[in-house]
């Protein structure tokens, strides 16, 4: 199994306690988080949140708890054959802000009580 | 409009029309703005004596009534105040509305005067929280709020407000009430019932040779009596409780042993242990219903879940054996059952089973009900009140020692008539939650069942009830001593008894008196009878202090982690 998972967080940002929320939400249950990145993906207020957290026995609690959160509509465990690597893709530019998020093998979806993959 | 105005009319129009708490410097124009609708009739407002009584007011006018209320206190230390009350919602799921007062939006962040972070105190103990930005979305929040708090898993849900908001001006061509109205990101559960999990859950239920059903509050907030009994009756199942699910099911009805769990009844527990399938309904299987997982994977009972949150079942199927699950009510699911099972029979004999569970609560009998005529027993104070009292009275409870002998001891025999703090067990819950509960339904008489430790730590409140003549009785088991911490310690801390003891200078019917309440000092069952036909007669804020003796203990109980194995139903050498 991975070291980490990746977990995306879909929902509607209200104010920056959108992002508490989800962070509370790991770390009340132990889990750490290694990377976190996220933007706001239309003109609705729906964010879309990444976070690479450590593999634990509670993960699975904490994307439950997540997934029934007022103002969250969706999480998504992402998964990988191994590890994805973090690298530094911004090094030689002065402009750019690279948001990319590797493509995974799997996706298990919770939302509201509804749970796919 | 100012906007203090626009959220008084925005609370009146979402039917919030009663408010318990404090005023302060940073909710004090909403308070201003209440004048006129208290004058109208159309709000009460109640002025609590500590914000956390407050909480616990709204929280008790929510159980009782089954509907949500509010309460408020100042920016700062008044809103940290509620948080108690709050959590306390939260863990057993009971729809409050906090609305926070705040620092203007101009003082934000400079350790200003009453400033606290209220959002981020409450955002792990509240179900939703929202900072208001703008005071014409106070209607909007007001009535997402109501929503949240009532829809599926109930709880609570804050509204902070910066002052400034209250006296700003907006523009009534503006204000967009509730039209339209739509929360994004949020929803209730969907109801999900696969034909195929009811059959499965059918065809265990008829072929168990000993089924038992465990009811929940779910069951109690559903409610579902009668789906509980004529399912209990179809199928000769016995049933236990949770403790927050003892309304659920009217306590004297034959096939009810009682509640179950850590501080539960033996022969509820002993029927656990014995059971082969269980048909949980409205209960999250907490560490004080199940103390040790291991009392269900060793005797390899099949579990059957109805729940209306589906991650709970979720979360139970990843390390117990769910054989079957519907994600429903409570009411509609066991309506599913009851006609599945009407088609198909009973097809096992039950007597035996019936019998065997009827011989345990015999069995157990002897244990409970002992007097050795030295002070007044808890079993039997609780028996004299229950007689005394109508059979729809509500009560409420603190937590401690007299919390779990009401546990064991009191019938209930309607929904919403037993409120108490299960999940969070908050000392000072039962007098402040007994005044909400007796707002909600002032035809009912309310009685708080309070230990001498938890009723000293709101009784302040008891003011609130004279001044506002909210007629609540408060019976006080009396024992100098935390008394549930004290056996703990007794039991399983070598008898090293540190920081528990109450010195006998508080004088609780003087207390009582002091507030201009009723007080009684009730030295016999017969002096506690009188005095509560006089106190329900008197229709008065009244304390009858019951002396218990210090050494009386909560059983059965668990050593702390143990197994129902290792349940200790009576003290050997001990009188009672």
């Amino acid at each position: 199994m991975n070291q980490v998972q990746i977990v995306k967080v879909l929902g509607y940002y209200i104010d920056a306690g959108f992002i508490e929320r989800i962070i509370a939400g790991f770390r009340k249950l132990l889990i750490d988080v290694d990377a976190i990145c996220g933007r706001r993906i239309n003109e609705e207020g729906l964010y879309e949140l990444y976070l690479v957290v450590r593999n634990h026995p509670n993960l699975y609690t904490a994307v439950l708890n997540l997934s029934k959160t007022p103002t969250i509509e969706k999480v998504e465990v992402l998964e990988y054959p191994n590890t994805p690597v973090q690298v530094d893709a911004c090094e030689s530019s002065e402009k750019a802000f690279i948001f990319c998020v590797p493509k995974p093998l799997k996706i298990r979806k919770f939302s509201w009580g509804v749970v796919h993959g | 409009m100012k906007g203090s105005k626009l959220a008084a009319e925005a609370l009146k129009r979402a039917g919030l029309n009663v408010i318990f708490g404090i005023p302060g410097l940073s909710n004090m124009p909403l308070y201003d703005a209440f004048v006129e609708y208290v004058t109208s009739g159309d709000i009460r407002v109640i002025l609590m004596r500590h914000e956390q009584g407050a909480a616990h007011a709204a929280d008790g006018y929510a159980r009782a009534s089954g509907k949500p209320a509010v309460c408020t206190g100042t920016s700062g230390p008044g809103a940290l105040n509620l948080v108690t009350g709050l959590a306390t919602a939260y863990w057993d799921s009971s729809p409050v509305i906090a609305i926070t007062g705040q620092v203007p939006r101009s003082s934000m962040g400079k350790l200003s005067f009453q400033e606290a972070d209220i959002p981020g105190v409450v955002a792990s103990i509240t179900k939703f929280v929202v900072q208001v930005r703008n005071a014409e979305e106070l209607p909007k929040w007001i009535k997402t709020a109501t929503y949240i708090a009532t829809t599926g898993r109930p709880g609570p849900v804050v509204i902070d407000v910066p002052r400034d908001l209250f006296n700003e001006d907006v523009d009534e061509a503006r204000i967009n009430w509730f039209n339209g109205f739509q929360i994004k990101g949020y929803r209730e559960f969907q109801e999900l019932v696969d034909p195929i999990m009811v059959k499965k859950a059918v065809e265990l239920l008829v072929e168990a040779e000993k089924p038992l059903m465990l009811v929940g509050a779910g069951a109690m907030w559903s409610p579902a009596v009668e789906e509980i009994v004529t399912l209990s009756e179809m199928l000769r199942m016995p049933i236990v409780s949770t403790f927050l699910g003892k309304s659920a099911v009217p306590n004297d009805y034959p096939l009810y042993l009682g509640m179950m769990g850590y501080y539960g009844r033996a022969e509820a527990n002993k029927a656990f242990m014995d059971s082969d399938v269980v048909l949980v309904v409205g209960a999250r299987l907490s560490d004080r219903t199940i103390p040790n997982v291991r009392d269900v994977l060793d005797t390899k009972k099949k579990l059957i879940l109805i729940n209306i949150d589906p991650t709970d079942i979720y979360k139970h199927s990843s390390y117990l054996p769910v054989e079957a699950y519907m994600v429903t009510d409570v009411r509609k699911g066991l309506r599913m059952l009851v006609d599945a099972i009407r088609k198909v029979g009973l097809k096992k004999d039950r007597s035996q089973w019936l019998k065997r569970v009827v011989e345990y609560r015999e069995y157990y009998a002897q244990f409970y009900y002992r007097d050795d005529g030295k002070g007044l027993k808890p079993w039997k104070v609780l028996k004299t009140i229950r007689d005394a009292l109508p059979r729809d009275a509500i009560v409420t409870t603190g937590v401690g020692s007299h919390q779990m002998w009401t546990g064991v001891f009191w019938e209930s025999y309607l929904p919403r008539t037993f409120i108490s703090s299960g999940g969070m067990g908050t000392m000072g819950f039962g007098l402040p939650a007994a005044i909400g509960a007796k707002v909600a339904k002032p035809d009912k008489v309310v009685v708080d069942l309070d230990g001498d430790g938890s009723f000293i730590m709101t009784m302040n409140n008891l003011g609130t009830a004279v001044d506002e003549n909210i007629p609540i009785i408060a019976v006080v088991f009396d024992n100098r001593t935390l008394g549930l911490v004290r056996q703990v310690q007794d039991m399983f801390f070598n008898k090293r008894i540190i920081a528990v003891d109450i010195g006998p200078a508080t004088d609780f019917v003087k207390l009582a008196e002091g507030f201009g309440a009723i007080g009684f000092d009730a030295q016999s069952y017969e002096d506690l009878e009188v005095a509560l036909k006089k106190a329900m007669k008197e229709n008065v804020a009244s304390v009858i202090r019951v002396p218990i003796a210090r050494d009386e203990k909560a059983l059965p109980t668990l050593p702390p982690g143990g197994s129902f194995r290792e349940m200790i139903v009576y003290e050997p050498g001990a009188n009672s």
